[in-house]
Order: C-alpha cells, then sequence, then structure tokens
C-alpha cells in the first residue's frame, strides 16, 4: 500500500476525508454484499454450471444459511454506523438531500468523465452529483432488498398478495444495486481518474490533488476549518515518504 | 404450457366422503401419518384443515342449506389435492428447475434438485405445495412436497392409487377428451338438483388435470373463483428478472466501454499524472 500509495502522495498534502464508522461500515457493507451476491446467484440462472455455486457453501442449504447470516450483517451494519457514529453518518446523509447546482453541473458532463474525455466541471462539495446518485440509489435499493428479503425469510408476515410481489421486488433491487456498485467500482477504482483516490475509503485520507480535483468546493472549507482545530485533531497532515504513511 | 392430454376427473356429486382416497395415497406414497386432534378450529368433520407436507389429499365437508330444493341442509364433499395445473405457477416460480410436467399433465418436484426455497409454496394458485422432510440420495433435507398424480403408476400403467381406491366413481383418470365429455353428460343430469351445478376447469391457469364436477358454487368448497397465475410472478420471471439482468450486463458493457475509451482519450490512463508530468514510478 505504501508503495503505491507514495506515487499519489509523495510532497501532497493529506486530506481526511472518512472517519473510521463510514470507513468500517463501507467495508462491511462490500464483504455483505458479495456474499449475498454470490450465495443469491444460483437462483438467478437454472443452468447447472451456476448451481456449482451452491458447492462453495457446502450445498443448497448452505448457500441459504450463508445468505441470511450476510443479510443480517448487512441490515444491522447501518443502525451499528448511526449509533457509534451519528455525526458521520449525519453528515453524509445530509449531503445526498442536499443538491446544488454544481451537482447537476457535474452530472451534465458525468458521461464525458465515465468515458475519459475532457469534462470541465465546478468545484464539487464534499459528496459530488455521481456519488450522491451512487449513495441515494444503493440506499434505496439497499431498503428494497432488505424488505423483500425479510419479507422471504418470513413468508407468512405478509397478506399473500403483498407477499407475492416481494420476489419480483427483490430481484429488482438486487440487480440494480448490482449496477450501481459495478458502476461504482469502476469509477471510484479503476477509472484513472480516480487515481489516488481510493485509498480515502481504506486509511481516510486523500492526497490534496484528488481532494481538489473532486471535491474543490469541500477543500475549500475543509482548509478554512483547520485551521480553527487544535494540532492534534487537524484534518489536514502530511505524507511521509519514508514511512509510507500519513503524519 | 402443457398441452394436457389426460384428466383425473373428481365428480364431488358421487363422492361420499369415506377418505379411502386419503388412505390409498398414504399407503402408496409411504407417508407417514399426521396426527391431528380434534381442535374445534374448522368445521369438525375434516380430518385436517389444510394440505401438509405428508397428507397430499384430503376430503372436504361443507355442510349448506340448499335453498333451491328447500330440503334442509345439504353435504357438499369434494376430494382436494393438487390440480396439476396446465400453466403450474410452482414451475415457473421455482429457480432450480426442480418442478415439471410429465407426459401425463402431472405436474412433479425433482426432489434431488429442489432446495427447499419455497417460492413454489407460496406461489401456488390453490395453496397444495409444503415444505416436508424427506430423504434423498441417503440423505435427509426439506424439500417441497404434493401430490405427483401417483406418476409413478401411470409410468406403469396403472391410475392414481386414489382413484383405484375410490369405491364410489367419483374419481376417475383417463383420456381428458373422454372425462370432460363424462363431466359434462353429468351436468346434464344433476342441473335440476343442484342449478349452481358446474365444471371447475380454470382457464386462468391453462385448465387443470385435476378437474370438478362441483355440485354448487366453487365459494362453496373454499375454492378460488377466478383461479390464475400470479401477476406478480409473470412480472417476476417475464420482466424484472431478464430486464434486471440486461441492466447488470448493459453496466458492466458501459464500464468494459469506459476502460476502452479512456486508454484512447485519457491521458492520464497512459500513466499521465495530476502534473501532467509522468507518474514517478
Amino acid at each position: 500500500m505504501s508503495k503505491m500509495s507514495n506515487k499519489y502522495n509523495k510532497g501532497q498534502r493529506m486530506i481526511r476525508r472518512f472517519g473510521a464508522i463510514p470507513r468500517l461500515y463501507h467495508w462491511v457493507y462490500v464483504a455483505s454484499f458479495a456474499v449475498l451476491l454470490v450465495s443469491g446467484l444460483p437462483k438467478l440462472f437454472k443452468g447447472d454450471e451456476i448451481k456449482v455455486i451452491y458447492n462453495i457453501f457446502g450445498g443448497a442449504a448452505g448457500a441459504h444459511l450463508v445468505h441470511r447470516i450476510a443479510a443480517v450483517v448487512l441490515m444491522v451494519a447501518f443502525p451499528f454506523s448511526l449509533a457509534f457514529d451519528w455525526k458521520g453518518m449525519k453528515k453524509w446523509l445530509r449531503e445526498l438531500v442536499d443538491w446544488r447546482k454544481r451537482d447537476f453541473a457535474f452530472i451534465s458532463v458525468f458521461p464525458k468523465e465515465f468515458f475519459g474525455l475532457h469534462a470541465e466541471f465546478p468545484p464539487q462539495g464534499y459528496l459530488n452529483g455521481g456519488t450522491k446518485i451512487n449513495s441515494i440509489l444503493q440506499i434505496i435499493c439497499c431498503l428494497g432488498f432488505s424488505i423483500s428479503g425479510l419479507a422471504m425469510w418470513f413468508p407468512t408476515v405478509l397478506p399473500h398478495e403483498l407477499q407475492l410481489w416481494m420476489y419480483p421486488m427483490h430481484i429488482t433491487f438486487v440487480c440494480l444495486s448490482s449496477a450501481v456498485v459495478m458502476g461504482h467500482i469502476y469509477l471510484a477504482a479503476l477509472h484513472p481518474n480516480a487515481k489516488g483516490g481510493l485509498q480515502g475509503i481504506i486509511t481516510g485520507y486523500v492526497p490534496e490533488f484528488y481532494a481538489r480535483e473532486h471535491h474543490g468546493a469541500w477543500l475549500d472549507e475543509l482548509i478554512e476549518e483547520n485551521e480553527t482545530l487544535p494540532a492534534d485533531k487537524k484534518l489536514i497532515r502530511s505524507w511521509d515518504s519514508e514511512k509510507g504513511k500519513v503524519v | 404450457m402443457a398441452t394436457l392430454k389426460y384428466a383425473k376427473f373428481v365428480d364431488t356429486t358421487k363422492c361420499d366422503g369415506c377418505r379411502a382416497c386419503m388412505v390409498a395415497c398414504k399407503n402408496w406414497n409411504d407417508l407417514p401419518v399426521d396426527p391431528k386432534a380434534f381442535d374445534g378450529a374448522f368445521n369438525g368433520y375434516d380430518s385436517h384443515e389444510k394440505l401438509t407436507a405428508n397428507t397430499w389429499n384430503i376430503i372436504k365437508y361443507t355442510e349448506k342449506t340448499n335453498n333451491t330444493r328447500n330440503e334442509g341442509l345439504d353435504w357438499f364433499i369434494a376430494h382436494n389435492s393438487c390440480f396439476h395445473c396446465g400453466v403450474a405457477a410452482c414451475e415457473k416460480a421455482c429457480p432450480e428447475g426442480a418442478i415439471s410436467h410429465t407426459e401425463f399433465g402431472s405436474v412433479v418436484i425433482d426432489e434431488e434438485k429442489c432446495v427447499a426455497c419455497g417460492y413454489c409454496v407460496v406461489n401456488c394458485t390453490f395453496d397444495v405445495i409444503r415444505l416436508g422432510e424427506r430423504t434423498v440420495n441417503g440423505k435427509k433435507k426439506k424439500v417441497s412436497t404434493k401430490c405427483t398424480l401417483c406418476t409413478d403408476r401411470l409410468d406403469n400403467g396403472l391410475h392414481p392409487a386414489c382413484v383405484t381406491a375410490c369405491h364410489t366413481g367419483s374419481l376417475e383418470f383417463g383420456d381428458r377428451a373422454e372425462m370432460l365429455a363424462k363431466a359434462e353428460a353429468r351436468l346434464d343430469e344433476i342441473k335440476d338438483r343442484y342449478p349452481n351445478a358446474q365444471i371447475y376447469n380454470p382457464e386462468g391457469v391453462g385448465e387443470t388435470t385435476m378437474f370438478y364436477l362441483l355440485a354448487d358454487k366453487p365459494e362453496t368448497y373454499g375454492l378460488p373463483v377466478n383461479p390464475k397465475v400470479p401477476t406478480s410472478l409473470k412480472v417476476w420471471k417475464d420482466y424484472a428478472q431478464p430486464v434486471g439482468k440486461l441492466l447488470f450486463g448493459a453496466t458492466t458493457m458501459a464500464v468494459v466501454a469506459g476502460v476502452v475509451s479512456n486508454q484512447l482519450f485519457n491521458p492520464r490512463a497512459k500513466g499521465e499524472t495530476h502534473e501532467g508530468g509522468h507518474d514517478h514510478e
């Protein structure tokens, strides 16, 4: 990690982007989502080739059990994160309902950005228009597949007519969220313009050039806020190339 | 939709409620006893309120005033089991391909393929399928269970066990056209006595291999008036699932196109850094 990071971080000020709980929540969500997707995948296709996946879990019953355990992890992770980092989570949720001109401006040039063409957009906030859509869609999908999934787990709780609709609902939200995840992985980790940014969700810090380019307006606010903070709580740190870490 | 060539015809006007069909079913299919104490929860005559994993057919008794004859009470008795629908919701709902139609029009469950997800249980139009424990390949596992129309007997030129056991001729099995003609003829015979009598062979589920001649309206027997394959099931399997897969596929394609496009047009993909120069390492 440090060698990789040196490539982007050398000579950069390091900007605090994500707290520990949001990062933990992100990765718990990633892990449980991946397990849910793999253990649920055999239900999407009838071919024998795909049913081989059941073997990973020691059979279909094992896959169902693992699916349910991962589902519980995914579902409880959110209230846990709220409880342990109300401030950080609130900041994230607040951003999602705060739509400004700059967000729409970002979305209008998003296709250019996606395909690597030169895209100009005004300085963005803590989240840009694209990341806001990513979060909003993921939250809606998460609610959708969690509610329908619980109904499928306990099929006699809801009135029968309503219960019948939980199955198409589950698959719709699963497919939509998978598509969103696919786009998110690409834009956040694989896209050439995302270089230097991935470490934000791992270490909590991003190099200044990344923050400037992707979240300029937020960076300006953060620089201002940083001035007022005591030394041990500074949000802007330095990169020690020798040690390969934020100091 | 399966082409139905055979039929199990249930003439409810001939049923005397002896329950021999229930016993024969248990006997042939090796189904254990399903003890049920009298609990007064239903009409007090039925042995079981509903079908279970070990009781694949039951006799339902309905006592009702027959106002048309003004002769007091009448019994409406019906043998109840899987209908073996022409368009079977259970078959459509099954994600494992474990449920299929046989040449006899019977809908059967492959216990080896079944993973007990229960989608068929919820989606069955007639609330017939149940999850139960079975020994499959020497191992105990949960599977979906229901009447097989004794397909193993049909394969060997025999009639379903319930049909063979029926002593009044209420249950018959044979060529579909012949059975339907019999039902029509019988309907003519009983119309005077039972003006609400009708043949119950619902088109909403592509007709059924087991069909009824009812002496009264379907509601009297607790049967749905217009049974059909659930709309939600069609939305699920014919739209949500294929469109969802397409959406995921389209996103994947867009990402692949994005990677290629970035290689072609984005200078950073070629190793240039934010400062416009080249990467240090």
